[in-house]
Parts: C-alpha cells; sequence; structure tokens
C-alpha cells in the first residue's frame, strides 16, 4: 500500500464519519436557531484527535473540512459554512489540547480528574467560547440576528455530544488497540439486554401522542434507572451509552413532535431537554468515574496486600511485625523456623521480643536482656543473640523498620550461625595453612597473577634477612618478584634470567611446573638450591614459588661420581693389571725386531763394506717398530689416565680392533682365537672413549676366562657390532664359547662382588654396567642357544648427552 | 764358522713378521742360512728331517704354539734342536721346553749373540746327533749279520759273563761258545771285550739324544 494511501485512510473514515453525523445533526436541527439539537461531528473528531498523536491531529482537522463543505453547501452559504467550520475544529481542537495536558495517552475517563477535565473543558468551556465567536461572526456578517439563543443552544448540544460520545470512542478505541480479553458471554449479555431495555424504555415513553394525558416531562426520569445500573455495572463507558441512547430518543421523539415536555415553545422544549440531558450525563458520567476509581483502587489495594503477604511469608529472612509494647503480631515461615514458635504463639500476642533476644557476648554466657525501649534506636544492624524456644542460642544481626504513622514496626533477624561456622571454619583452615607454611623447612612465596608476592613463609623471611643486599630475589610480601626479576635480568644476572622466564612461563604461558637450580655463593662453600615454580590451582592464578636447599644432595652426587669414577679407573687398572703379560709381550715383540734389527746392522757394518740399501731398510724398520712400541704405550698409558669422562664421537669398529690387539698376546696365550664381525655402516657414537674401551676389554678378558676349561681347538670369542636402527643404538656383541651362564645368574653376575672366578673382586661387570648406564645404554648376558655365554652393550648413537 | 754351519738351514717360526724379518737380518749376518715361517703348522707341512739345521721358534702363536711344535716333532721321530724364544716367558713353559729336549729358551728380546751362541749349539747338537744315528745305523747293520746263536752270546758277552757262565747258560760246550764268540768280534769288527761293550752301549743310546 504506498503511504499517502496509508495516511489518508483515516482521515477518510474519519471525514465520512464527519459526514454522517452532520447529517443526522442537520436532520435534528433546532425549531428556530442555526443548529442542531444534536450535533455529534465535533465530539468525533475530538475523539479522533484524542486518540491520534498529536502531530497527526492538522490531518483530521483538515481531512474533514471537504466533508463539512459538502454536508452544509447544499443547505447554506459558503461564508457560514467556512465559520461553521472554524467553529467547529476550534471546539475538537481546543476540547482535546485541554484533555491532553491534563493526562498523558493513552487517555482513561474512568478516572474523576480527567472526566471532570473532559466535562470542564471539552463539553462546556470550548463549545461555549466557539459557540460564542460563532454566533458573533454570524451577527457580524448578517446571518443570524440570534446571538445568544445560538450560543447557548450551539453550547449545551455540543457539551452533551462531547460527554457523552468522547468517553465512548476513546474508550472503545483503547480497547480495541490494546487487545484486552474478550468480553465474557455473561457480560455481553448483561451489555445488550440493559442497550434493549434502555432503548425500550425510551422509545415507548418518548413516543406518546401530544394529546395522551399521561405525557408529563416526569417520564424524562423513567430511563433513568437503566442509566444507573450502565453507570454501575458498565463504568463510564455503559453510562456514556445509557445516556447517549436517552437523550438521543428523546431529541428525536421532541423534533418528531413527540416527547415528554409539554411547553408551548418549541425551543424552550427543546433546550430544557437538551439541558437536561447534559446535566443528567455530567452527573452519571462523572459519578461512574468515581465509581470506576473506586472500584480500581480496591484492586490495587488487594493485589498490594497480597503481594506484600507473598514477600512477607516467602522471605528466606526471619521477619515479624510488631504492634505497641514490641508484641509480635504476625511472623513469617523463616521467623517461625529459626525461633521454633509455632503460629498460635505468635497469634496469642504473648510474644515480646525482647523475651528472648540477648546481647551477644559471644562468650557462650548469658548476655543482658534487651531493653524494649532502646531496641530499635541502639541495635539497629547489629549482633544480638536469639534464645530459641528449645534453649538453643543463635547468633543473630538484626534489623529493623518502625511502620510510618503507625505503632509497630517490622523487625528482620538475620541467622549468622552459618556464617559464623562458615567463618571459624575458615580462620581453623588458615591458621592450618598458615601453621603449615610456617613449619615447612623450604622457603615458600605464593605470587598473586601479576607476580607480587602475597604469602611468604617464616623460611623465606630469615632468608631475605640473611641474604646480601646485591640479592635479587630478596624480595617480601607486598613486593613484586616478577619486576625484581625483570630489573636484575637487564643488569645482566643469568639466574635472574632464568627466573624471569620461568616465571612468565607460568603467569602468562601454559605451563604447570618448572624447576630450576641456582647456586648461590655463600660464606665458605656455595650452596645449590632448587627453585620450583608451581602454578597455584586456583581461579585468580598465581605462582608458588619453592626454594630447597640441596647443597648436601649435590655433594653427595659429586661424591658418588667421583667414587664412580675412581671405582671405574680401579676397575679398569686391574683388567690392565690382568693383561700385564700381554701387553709385555706386545712391547717385547718390537723391542725384539728393534734389537735384531740394530745387531743385524752392527754386524754388517763390521764386516765392512757395508750394503747401504740394506741399512737403510733395516733403520727403517727399526723406526717403524720403535713406532709400534709406542703406540702400546700410549694405548696403555691412556687406559690407565684418571682423566675426566670426557664425551666425543667414538668409532666402535675402531675401539673394538684396538681392543683385540691389546689382548692379542693374552689370547694366543690362551689359545684363543678372535673373530670379527663388524658393521662397516656403524655410524659414530657420542662417548667416553676409554670407558668404551675398558668394557670391551672386560667382555674380553671375561670371555677368555671362561674358556679355561674349553678343549684347545675350540676357544673361540666372536666380537660383533652392529647398527640398530630402530632404535638409533650402536651394539657390540661378544660371545664365547665356554660353559655359559648358570641358570638364573644372567643378572647377578652384574651385581657387585659377584664374581665366578677363583680371584676377581667382582665388580668388573658392575662398572661395565654403569658405564652403559652412563651413556644412557644397557649392557645385558645370555646364553647363546649354541653354547657359551653372549653379551651385549648397546649405547644409543647420541650417547652420554645429558 | 764350520761346514755345518754352512751347510745346514736355521728354520725360524714366529707369527710376528717385523720380528721374523729381523731375526732372520740378524742370523744372516751372523753367518747362518735362515728359512722362515709365520706358523707351526706350515713349517712342519715344509720341513724335511733329513736336512741338518735348527728350529728357532716362538712359544706363543696363534694356532699350533711353539711347545705343541715340539710334542709334535717328536712324536713324528723327526725331532730336531730347538730354541724357543718368547716374550712371555714363564716357569712352567720352560720346564716343559727343556724336557722335551730344547737347546735352550731364550726371552724377548734376545741379544744376537746369545740367539747365535744357541744357534749354534742346536746345530752342533743336531750335527752330533746326525753322527750318532749314522753309527748305530752300522752297528745295528753289524748286529743284523749275527745268527740267533751268536746275538745271544753277544748279549751275554756285553751283560760281562764268561765262556763258562755262557755255556752253561745256554746249554753249550765251552768250546762252542768260544767259537761263537770269535765270529761275533770278528762280525762286529772289533778286537776287544770292551770295545764290543762300547758299541753295544752306543746301539742302545742312539735312539735318545744325549744331554
Amino acid at each position: 500500500m504506498p503511504p499517502f494511501v496509508k495516511t489518508s485512510t483515516l482521515p477518510l473514515a474519519v471525514g465520512a464519519a464527519y459526514f454522517i453525523a452532520a447529517e443526522v445533526g442537520q436532520a435534528l436541527a433546532f425549531p428556530s436557531a442555526p443548529v442542531s439539537v444534536f450535533w455529534a461531528p465535533n465530539a468525533i473528531l475530538m475523539a479522533v484527535l484524542l486518540v491520534s498523536p498529536r502531530e497527526h491531529w492538522w490531518r483530521y482537522l483538515l481531512g474533514v473540512l471537504p466533508f463539512h463543505l459538502f454536508a452544509q453547501l447544499t443547505d447554506f452559504t459558503l461564508l457560514r459554512v467556512m465559520i461553521q467550520y472554524f467553529a467547529n475544529a476550534g471546539l475538537a481542537g481546543l476540547g482535546a489540547l485541554a484533555v491532553v495536558s491534563v493526562s498523558p495517552a493513552p487517555h482513561r475517563f474512568d478516572r474523576v480528574r480527567n472526566a471532570f477535565t473532559l466535562v470542564l473543558f471539552g463539553g462546556i468551556l470550548a463549545p461555549a467560547f466557539t459557540s460564542m465567536l460563532m454566533a458573533i461572526s454570524f451577527r457580524v456578517f448578517g446571518i443570524s440576528a440570534e446571538v445568544w439563543l445560538t450560543t447557548v443552544a450551539r453550547t449545551v448540544t455540543n457539551t452533551f455530544a462531547v460527554v457523552t460520545l468522547v468517553p465512548l470512542i476513546v474508550h472503545c478505541t483503547e480497547r480495541l488497540r490494546s487487545g484486552q480479553r474478550p468480553i465474557s458471554v455473561k457480560r455481553a449479555a448483561e451489555g445488550v439486554t440493559l442497550a434493549l431495555a434502555t432503548l425500550a424504555v425510551c422509545l415507548l415513553l418518548f413516543f406518546i401522542p401530544l394529546d395522551k394525558p399521561e405525557r408529563t416531562p416526569l417520564l424524562l426520569y423513567a430511563p433513568l434507572p437503566l442509566v444507573g445500573w450502565a453507570a454501575m455495572r458498565f463504568g463510564v463507558a455503559g453510562a456514556c451509552a445509557a445516556c447517549l441512547t436517552a437523550g438521543a430518543v428523546s431529541m428525536l421523539a421532541m423534533v418528531n413532535g413527540y416527547g415528554p415536555l409539554t411547553g408551548a415553545d418549541p425551543v424552550e422544549n427543546a433546550l430544557s431537554l437538551v439541558t437536561f440531558h447534559v446535566v443528567m450525563s455530567i452527573i452519571f458520567i462523572t459519578s461512574a468515574a468515581l465509581l470506576d476509581e473506586w472500584r480500581h483502587a480496591g484492586r490495587a489495594l488487594s493485589l498490594s496486600r497480597a503481594r506484600f503477604r507473598s514477600i512477607f511469608e516467602n522471605n528466606i529472612i526471619p521477619t515479624a511485625i510488631w504492634r505497641g509494647d514490641m508484641r509480635i503480631s504476625e511472623a513469617n515461615e523463616a521467623f517461625l523456623r529459626l525461633t521454633g514458635f509455632s503460629g498460635t504463639d505468635i497469634q496469642d500476642g504473648k510474644l515480646r521480643f525482647e523475651d528472648f533476644a540477648r546481647l551477644n557476648t559471644r562468650a557462650g554466657s548469658p548476655g543482658a536482656a534487651v531493653d524494649s525501649d532502646n531496641l530499635l534506636e541502639r541495635f539497629d544492624n547489629s549482633e544480638l543473640e536469639l534464645a530459641l524456644r528449645d534453649g538453643r542460642r543463635v547468633p543473630i544481626i538484626l534489623g529493623q523498620g518502625r511502620f510510618p504513622s503507625d505503632e509497630g514496626g517490622v523487625i528482620y533477624a538475620l541467622d549468622l550461625s552459618s556464617f559464623r561456622r562458615a567463618e571459624t571454619r575458615r580462620q581453623r583452615v588458615e591458621s592450618l595453612h598458615a601453621a603449615v607454611l610456617a613449619s615447612l623447612h623450604d622457603q615458600v612465596a605464593v605470587l598473586d597473577s601479576r607476580g607480587a608476592v602475597i604469602e611468604i613463609n617464616d623460611s623465606w623471611r630469615h632468608a631475605v634477612d640473611a641474604a646480601p643486599p646485591s640479592r635479587f630475589d630478596r624480595v617480601l610480601a607486598g613486593e613484586n618478584y616478577l619486576q625484581c626479576c625483570a630489573r636484575a635480568a637487564e643488569q645482566g644476572d643469568r639466574t635472574a634470567c632464568e627466573h624471569l622466564a620461568a616465571l612468565r612461563a607460568l603467569l602468562y604461558g601454559s605451563e604447570d611446573r618448572r624447576l630450576l637450580e641456582c647456586r648461590e655463593a655463600g660464606e665458605g662453600d656455595s650452596a645449590w638450591f632448587e627453585v620450583s615454580f608451581e602454578r597455584l590451582r586456583r581461579a585468580e592464578g598465581g605462582t608458588v614459588i619453592t626454594r630447597t636447599d640441596v647443597t648436601s644432595r649435590k655433594r653427595a652426587e659429586a661424591d658418588a661420581r667421583n667414587q664412580r669414577q675412581q671405582l671405574t679407573h680401579l676397575s679398569r687398572a686391574a683388567v690392565l693389571g690382568q693383561l700385564s703379560g700381554a701387553f709385555a709381550h706386545e712391547l717385547k715383540q718390537p723391542l725384539t725386531s728393534i734389537l735384531g734389527n740394530a745387531e743385524a746392522a752392527l754386524s754388517i757394518i763390521q764386516k765392512g763394506a757395508p750394503d747401504m740399501v740394506e741399512l737403510a731398510e733395516i733403520l727403517r724398520d727399526i723406526v717403524q717398530d720403535d713406532e709400534r712400541a709406542a703406540q702400546v704405550i700410549q694405548r696403555l698409558r691412556s687406559l690407565l689416565g684418571k682423566g675426566e669422562t670426557q664425551h666425543t664421537p667414538v668409532e666402535l669398529n675402531e675401539v673394538v680392533r684396538e681392543s683385540l690387539e691389546l689382548t692379542h698376546s693374552e689370547f694366543i696365550t690362551r689359545n684363543v682365537l678372535a673373530t670379527l664381525q663388524l658393521d662397516q655402516s656403524l655410524p659414530a657414537v657420542l662417548a667416553d672413549r676409554v670407558q668404551m674401551q675398558q668394557v670391551v676389554l672386560n667382555l674380553l678378558m671375561n670371555a677368555c676366562e671362561a674358556m679355561v676349561a674349553t678343549p684347545l681347538g675350540r676357544r673361540q670369542v666372536t666380537v660383533s657390532t652392529r647398527f640398530v636402527a630402530h632404535a638409533e643404538a650402536a651394539q657390540i656383541t661378544v660371545q664365547d664359547n665356554g660353559p655359559g651362564i648358570a641358570v638364573g645368574d644372567t643378572d647377578r653376575i652384574f651385581q657387585p662382588f659377584v664374581t665366578t672366578k677363583t680371584h676377581g673382586l667382582g665388580l668388573g661387570l658392575a662398572i661395565c654396567r654403569s658405564v652403559a648406564e652412563a651413556h644412557h645404554g644397557v649392557l645385558w648376558a645370555e646364553n647363546a642357544s649354541e653354547g657359551g655365554a653372549t653379551f651385549h652393550i648397546k649405547i644409543p648413537i647420541a650417547g652420554g648427552l645429558p | 764358522m764350520n761346514d755345518n754351519e754352512m751347510t745346514a738351514t736355521v728354520y725360524l717360526v714366529d707369527d710376528d713378521a717385523s720380528v721374523r724379518s729381523a731375526l732372520t737380518r740378524a742370523l744372516n749376518a751372523e753367518g747362518f742360512h735362515v728359512l722362515s715361517w709365520a706358523s707351526a703348522d706350515a713349517f712342519l707341512a715344509d720341513y724335511d728331517p733329513e736336512k741338518p739345521g735348527c728350529l728357532v721358534a716362538d712359544v706363543a702363536m696363534p694356532g699350533t704354539d711353539g711347545l705343541q711344535l715340539q710334542s709334535l716333532l717328536s712324536a713324528s721321530d723327526r725331532s730336531l734342536p730347538i730354541v724357543f724364544i718368547t716374550g712371555n716367558a714363564n716357569v712352567r713353559m720352560s720346564v716343559q721346553a727343556m724336557r722335551g729336549g730344547a737347546v735352550t729358551f731364550l726371552p724377548k728380546p734376545v741379544r744376537l749373540s746369545e740367539l747365535a751362541a744357541a744357534v749354534r749349539e742346536g746345530l752342533e747338537r743336531d750335527q752330533s746327533l746326525r753322527q750318532r744315528r749314522a753309527t748305530r745305523a752300522a752297528i745295528q747293520t753289524r748286529l743284523a749279520a749275527l745268527t740267533a746263536r751268536e746275538r745271544q752270546v753277544f748279549d751275554l758277552v756285553v751283560a760281562g759273563k764268561m765262556n763258562k757262565q755262557i755255556a752253561a747258560q745256554l746249554g753249550a760246550a765251552e768250546k762252542t761258545v768260544k767259537v761263537h764268540r770269535g765270529r761275533v768280534m770278528f762280525k762286529m769288527r772289533v778286537r776287544s771285550v770292551a770295545e764290543l761293550v762300547t758299541l753295544a752301549t752306543q746301539a742302545r743310546d742312539a735312539s735318545r739324544p744325549s744331554l
């Protein structure tokens, strides 16, 4: 629908209504005055203005103009019609303005104030004012000389129309707009009955012919009981409708020559009739408004009472109402539950608040009685003790209020026992926490989510007191640990940097825990601390820092490391001791060659005319053998060395070859044949070369010794290496042909001081295993299926990297 | 240096190549003829007992070692004088070696003078052994020419019996015994009983190396 159609539909409808009403009004014209006895258009226009927003008023006021012209121009001159239009529009506008200025939309006339405004301004003053202006204009323009009659007649007819029609139209419109629930069948039937009765009575009584003797002005009062009924039962709208019906029917009757009035002057009769109806309708409509207001007020009161009851009864705060002398007249469920009294105790009015309220001593002894005179002044919002019906005492907080202009008031008694219990529990938990914290030997500080210290224990405090002022972590409660770390880190403190990183990871990252170790230079020896950063498991976040003195542990670890190293060295020396004969042989071979060559050379020279080529050859051999001897000594030295563990890339194949060279003579002496199966693709392993060699030598020597009882031709040791791809590890396997390991001993033999030999400490294998473990590797033994023992050592390629 | 040394061979067995070459060189310089092997088994395969010589062997060798070589040689009746050299000498080893008839037991590193002396002694021993073996062979040939009766008489004469005693033991006439005795003396190419006894002793001892 185009917007102009939408905006013009209503004004057109209104104009149509105006036109019809105007036609009706003309039909009911006054006998000798230029006005109608029932002129409804103005009232309709006013009602329309009242139910529409003020900014749309001009549409309706202008909209009715063509209809006005159309209705009037057939009978009257344009001047007269225009004067009438302005008077009508002015009436409607002034009346509406008056009502709007008194009460906001939507306008209800079931309030005395609103009804009175409508009657006074819309019904009397606006018609009177506009009618007077119109009558004067008529006189000025020579249309009619009857100023007084015109004014009065137009005023009263309009008053009647406004007073009856405006509330009716506004009421119906608002009801339609607000979409109230439909009227019940019973009420509708009553309304229809009432309307029909009113109509019937009016038609019967007001259309009695003029010559009938029972015709009397008193008949005008006949419909009044029905009008009263309408006002009582249907409020302002009902009263309006009834008044309108009575008025309209009587006027119709009068204009047609009937009616209860018997006066000789028809004008006088008409005026009297209209005036009568104006007065009656004003009385009934204002009475109906009053009735409506009373009814409304009654409803509001009972609603408010019900609400109060609900609030009072359902309140979880124990509440009681007292009247004079502190006697409790009413108490809610919560109050009865708290105190243990019953409803009947209260109803008797015997219970006085001061009887069971006591000053709270908190010590368990009964407090002083509460003085009723001072109760409200002294103890509002203070803690009291209630003596319950069963004698128990409950701490409460008392709230109170006096009723305005009334003897009495209300008391709220908030039960504090659960709060007290919670508080006691909280205090107990807190004191337990404090005690636990205080008794911790470790230094503990609790940080909030911004890194500020919120709690420290005694150990921490003492440590801070004892620490030198240069230390960055001398932080007490209230200071910001994070900032202290950041400051120290800026100045290049490495420990502070680590602390800062850890703290940030916990406070801003997702880390739950971080451990740091730091050394602190103290008097004499330096101390080692383990600092743990633990996420504080609570919604607000935070961190717990725990500093533990681990100096003794560190020392023990260092001692253990030293001892292990010494033991390893001793074990190595022992193996070399076993091999001393072999080493001597290994040395004597080159020495024998050297000596032989040297003496051969001497002999050649002594004979004269020596062959220089031969001599050079001899000397070259001597040099070579000397180097060989030096190499043997070098290997011995490195094996005997006490050097620190050093992890370097080690070719295990080379280690195996060298070990076999070292044991070469021993193997020969023992008639043992060594076989090598080396994996040439074996990568270098990060390991301590000397320790690796020690392990291999140990295993080789064990293999030799295991074969003492093996027949000469079968003494064989197989050494193999291989790359274990899935474990990223290198493996050395040493297999002998001896009797194998006794069942159940494959693990026991690695225990210290366990030996199967007649001499020996039984440390060799234990130390070999500890060497393997120090390289994150494993050493284990098994019996080969074809007989003999097999030892495997597996070392990760990354070796002993921490 | 005598002729024997010139013709005889020194057999050197040592698993260490550089030791082998150095000792070969040194013994060559001393005028010995040297052949060397890297293992006992290789030597055993090549060794011809008919050729005179002396063995210089390392005790500790992979496979068959020096002492085993010694016993293998004597077991196969090819024994020759052995000079043992070793880098890892112990008493048990040297006693076993000497009991097996070794010339000597020299610890490494070995001085050339000692080695040469030992080798010389070995070669001499080999020579005398070979001579004694030859003598015994001749005696055995003569003994083989005796009849059974003559052999009986020979044994009893060597045992120092008088003719009368022999006759009584054999149940023959003293005269007959004298005839047999004269034949024995003739066949054995001796003039006196003393010579005969010496021959008998030589025949017995030839199978043993002289100490």
